[in-house]
This record gives C-alpha cells, structure tokens and sequence, in this order.
C-alpha cells in the first residue's frame, strides 16, 4: 500500500497552515494589545498635563483676586505676588506637569512678571502706587490673558483633543486585539475541528483500507485452499490409479511397464508436494499456520530426518553423518521440524557432488542448541545469499543444474524456524560447501556438552 | 443389500462427487473384502445410510446437495444411524477443516492423496474396534 505518505503530508500542510493563521493573529493581537497600553499611559499623562492647566487656571483666579482686593486696598499688596514664578512652579510640581507644558507656563508667567516689576519699580506715591497698581491690575489681566491664560486654554482645549485622539486609538487598539484574539480562537476552534474531521476521515479509510486488505487476503487464502483441494483430487485419482496398475491389479506388468509407472508416480508425488508447499507458504502469510508443541529431544528428531535422507544420498553417492553433541531437549512441532530438517538435508544432497559429504551437527551456544547442516559441494556467491530465504528464488547452480525444486523449501523452513522463536542463517562461498545454522530456544541440555 | 439380511462381509457405504475417486476407493475396499454401497452426493449418502444402515461410511468432506460435515450431522441425529462409523476424506489438509470434521461427529479422517494401505488399515481400526 502506497497511500500513507499523501496522508501525512496533507496533515502536515494542513497542521503548519493553522499554526502560522493562529501565530499571525495571535502577533496582531499582541501588537494591538501594546498599543492600546500605550495609548492609555499617553492618554494618562495628557490628563495630568490637563489637571496642571486646571490648577495654574485656579491659581491665576485666586491672583486674580488678590490684586483686585489691593486694587481695592482691602488687603495689603503681597510681596510674593512679585515673584509668582516660585509659587507657579511650585504649583506646578505637586501636580508633576509634564516638561514642555511646564516650560511654556513658566515661560508666559515670567513674561508678565517682568512687566509688572518695572512699573512697579517707577511708583514711588501713593497715589503713583494706586494707579500703578491699576496699570498693573491692567497690564497684569492683559499678559495673563495673552501669556497664561489664551496658552493654558489653548494647551487644555489641545490636551483635550489629543486626549480624544489616544482615547480612540487605543479603543481602536483594544477593538482590534480582541478581534484577533477571536479570529485566533475561531481559527484554532476551526482549524482543531478540521484536524479533527480529517483525521476521523483518515482513520476511517484507513480501517476500509485494512478491511478490504483483510477481505482480499482471506480471498486469496480461500483461493490457494481451493487451488490446492482443486489439484489434490485429480492427482490423488492419478496416483491411485497408478498404484492399482504397479500392484497388479490390472494384469502383470512388464519391467519397462512398472519403470515408466514408477516414474509417473513420483513425478504426481511431486506436484502434490508443490500444491502442499504452496498451501503451507500461503498459511504462513495468511498468519494460520499454528504450531504443535511438544517437548522431545533434537537428537531424535535429527536421527530420524538422516535415516529418511539416507536412501537419496546413498542413490547420489554423497556420505550421510550425524554428529550429536550432547543430548538437547527442545518443545518444538515436531512433524514441521521434521519438514526443516528434510528440507536442509535434501538441499544438501542436492547440491554436493557424488563422493561429496553431508554432516548434521548439533551443539549448545548460549541459552539456544545450534543444529548445523555441513556441506562440501558447490556453495553459493554472496549475492545468492541475500535471496537465499526468498520466494521461488532458485539458485544459479540450481537452474543451471536443472536441479529439482520450487524455491519453497527455504521459505517454508524459515517461517517455522521462526515461529518456533529460532533464526536461521546460512555461510557458504562458490565451490566451498555451504553450512545451514539452526538455532533453537533450548529447553534444558540433558548431557553437558 | 438389505438391513434385514444377515451380512457376511461388513457393507461400507463410500460417498463421493468425482466418480475415479467413488471407484478407486470402491475398488480398494472390495478388495480388502468388504462389501462396498456408492453414492454421488450428500443427500444420496443420507438416504443409503438411513436404508441401508451401513457398518462404516466413508464420506467425502466437499459434495454437491449436503457436504461430509451436514451428512454427519445428520447421520448423528438419527437414533437409529448415529452409532454407525464415519471416516472422512478430504483434500482440505488446514487444520481448522480436520478439527471442524471431529466437531460434527467423525470417528477418523483421512486425507487425499492416501495410500490403499491407509485406507484398509484405518477402516480395519474402525471395524475391529466394534
């Protein structure tokens, strides 16, 4: 099945989409946010820079009044009155006006002061003094109004504005961050819920897919059941018929006849054997293939596989010997470990030459027993190897040969290997012989090695 | 053949849908001296076995009409037929499909291709036994 990667990377495309969608929202956010702190911190401080215009405004009326009450001659003329730049800055600093505000104040309440000293350095009388407090109160009331008061009102009305201004920017800015963090939220809620939807589609096609996989291997499985039955009953009238001709039953045969029989025979033994390796290799990938357990000993298994491959090596001219190395008990099946060791040994046969030698050993390595096939004949090159365990995959020195077989053997032979917890691995070089290594879990050796 | 009749030799009933295999299977049995009843098809075995009462049947697993596992099933049903062996042939060899046919009643199975010494050897444990 080629289909995952597609899958994957849509998920990642889709995945990296939402998170940048959500990271911009979430930075245009934190943007407005700052701005509308901002906003507010200016928007506070033109407020005090309005309070200090409200309270120099106080201030200049309670002047006001003063000069008035000396005008008057209510109330005696206040030195200090002289000097308002103290007593302005002073006022000033309680409400912590800001520095070019206070400058252009102080600048203005020194302009009209200056005035103010100079004619009243001139007035000497009394009555000098009342009309020079007069010229005062006049000169004093006009600077005010143009120095202090005309730039308090126009630095307020400016305060108020600006004051207006920040106040819609940062509602502007706040309006905007909440925005985004909803967009945000919208986008994370949609795009959760998207990844969401997709990934149930996925699972869901994925658990079709599986489900159809399941029903094309079942079929396939019922289709190698049918094959395999559908070759059986022919073959087993074949070989039946065959039986009751070479046991006589149909009149008494020649030698040439029994021969040519004999050969019919074993060539539909042989067919039989590919439709039972083909079922079996069909079991093992199907996964129905079970194992019998049974604890025995490998010594007897082995004795038995070299007695039943004896008549092939005696007819080839190839030495046939077991090794033991001890006593090994193993809790194997031992009708498949039987098909192993036949499989090995027939290969082995095979493929070593007449006058050649074929060795079964078996010794303790570790916690496991090693059973070793030993071969002297024509071995295999490394890149043989590597397809040794394959399919169907027959050897070079076995096409070229025309040595029997399917390329089943080995196959087969490392499926149960396998099952039973064990590996296989073989060593061979060209025309250096070739070594089979079992390995089997061991129950207990019952002879020291 | 009747039920009726006192049988010198032991009547097996052979069932199966490919005709070679009916008569090589016949062929054996009556050569191993026993007296040999054929039928083609599930329902064909059914009714032999409930006329004839057999003292073995021998049924194939995959026949048209009732296959080897409903005729036995049948047969065990039956007061009158369930005591009467069956052996079973199949060219099923999974296990699942053996362990299905002793499940429904069989006494021995036997599986495709066999030797004609099998066959006696496994109808003779069965008849010997009884």
């Amino acid at each position: 099945v080629a289909g995952p990667p597609a899958p994957i990377g849509r998920i990642a495309l889709a995945s990296a989409l939402v998170a940048g969608l959500i990271a911009v929202a979430l930075a245009v956010t934190v943007v407005n946010y700052r701005n509308a702190v901002d906003a507010r911190q200016r928007a506070a401080d033109a407020m005090g820079d309005v309070a200090a215009a409200r309270s120099a405004e106080k201030y200049l009326a309670r002047e006001r009044e003063t000069v008035g009450d000396a005008v008057l001659g209510l109330h005696p003329f206040r030195s200090d009155l002289l000097a308002p730049r103290a007593l302005l800055r002073s006022e000033l600093s309680t409400v912590g006006i800001a520095e070019p505000s206070e400058r252009r104040l102080v600048r203005a309440a020194l302009r009209a002061n200056e005035g103010v000293n100079a004619i009243f350095a001139d007035a000497t009388r009394l009555e000098d003094r009342r009309l020079a407090a007069f010229r005062i109160f006049d000169l004093r009331l006009d600077r005010w109004q143009e120095g202090v008061l005309a730039p308090l009102r126009l630095l307020v009305s400016a305060n108020n504005r600006e004051l207006a201004l920040i106040e819609a920017s940062a509602t502007r800015s706040s309006r905007r961050a909440f925005l985004f963090a909803i967009f945000a939220g919208a986008i994370a809620i949609a795009g959760g819920l998207g990844f969401g939807m997709y990934a149930d589609s996925l699972v869901r096609e994925i658990a079709a897919r599986n489900k159809q996989l399941r029903r094309l291997d079942r079929m396939k499985d019922d289709f190698v059941s049918a094959v395999s039955h559908e070759l059986r009953t022919p073959l087993t009238s074949i070989r039946g018929y065959l039986d009751l001709l070479l046991d006589g039953e149909a009149g008494s045969l020649t030698d040439e006849q029994h021969h040519f029989l004999t050969i019919a025979g074993r060539n539909a033994d042989r067919l039989l054997r590919v439709a039972g390796d083909l079922l079996f290799v069909a079991q093992v990938e199907a996964g129905t293939f079970s194992l019998q357990r049974q604890p025995g000993e490998l010594d007897e298994l082995v004795r038995q596989a070299v007695d039943a491959a004896r008549p092939a090596a005696a007819e080839k001219g190839v030495e046939l010997e077991a090794e033991p190395d001890g006593l090994f008990e193993v809790d194997v099946d031992h009708a498949r470990l039987a098909q192993v060791l036949d499989n090995l040994l027939s290969n082995a046969v095979k493929f070593t030459p007449a006058g050649g030698h074929v060795t079964v050993r078996t010794r303790r390595r570790g916690e496991s027993v090693a059973l070793e096939v030993v071969d002297d004949g024509m071995g295999m090159s490394e890149s043989e190897l590597e397809h040794l365990f394959q399919r169907f995959y027959r050897t070079s020195g076995a096409i070229g040969q025309a040595i029997q077989g399917t390329g089943l053997g080995l196959t087969i032979a490392k499926a149960i290997v396998e099952a039973h917890d064990g590996r296989i691995s073989v060593m061979s070089s060209p025309g250096d012989g070739t070594t089979f290594s079992v390995e089997l879990p061991l129950v207990r050796a019952l002879v020291a090695a | 053949v009747s039920e009726t009749e006192p049988r010198s030799r032991p009547l097996v009933l052979v069932a199966d849908d490919d005709r070679d295999i009916l008569q090589l299977v016949s062929f054996r049995l009556e050569r191993a001296d026993y007296e040999v009843v054929q039928a083609n098809d599930g329902e064909e075995a059914l009714r032999l076995v409930k006329e004839l009462r057999p003292d073995l049947a021998v049924l194939d697993l995959m026949m048209p009409k009732l296959n080897g596992y409903e005729v036995i099933r049948e047969i065990r049903r039956d007061e009158e037929t369930k005591a009467i062996p069956v052996i079973l042939l199949t060219a099923r060899v999974q296990e699942a499909d053996v362990a299905r046919g002793f499940e429904a009643g069989a006494d021995d199975y036997l599986k495709k291709p066999f030797s004609p010494q099998e066959l006696r050897a496994r109808v003779q444990a069965i008849l010997g036994r009884r």
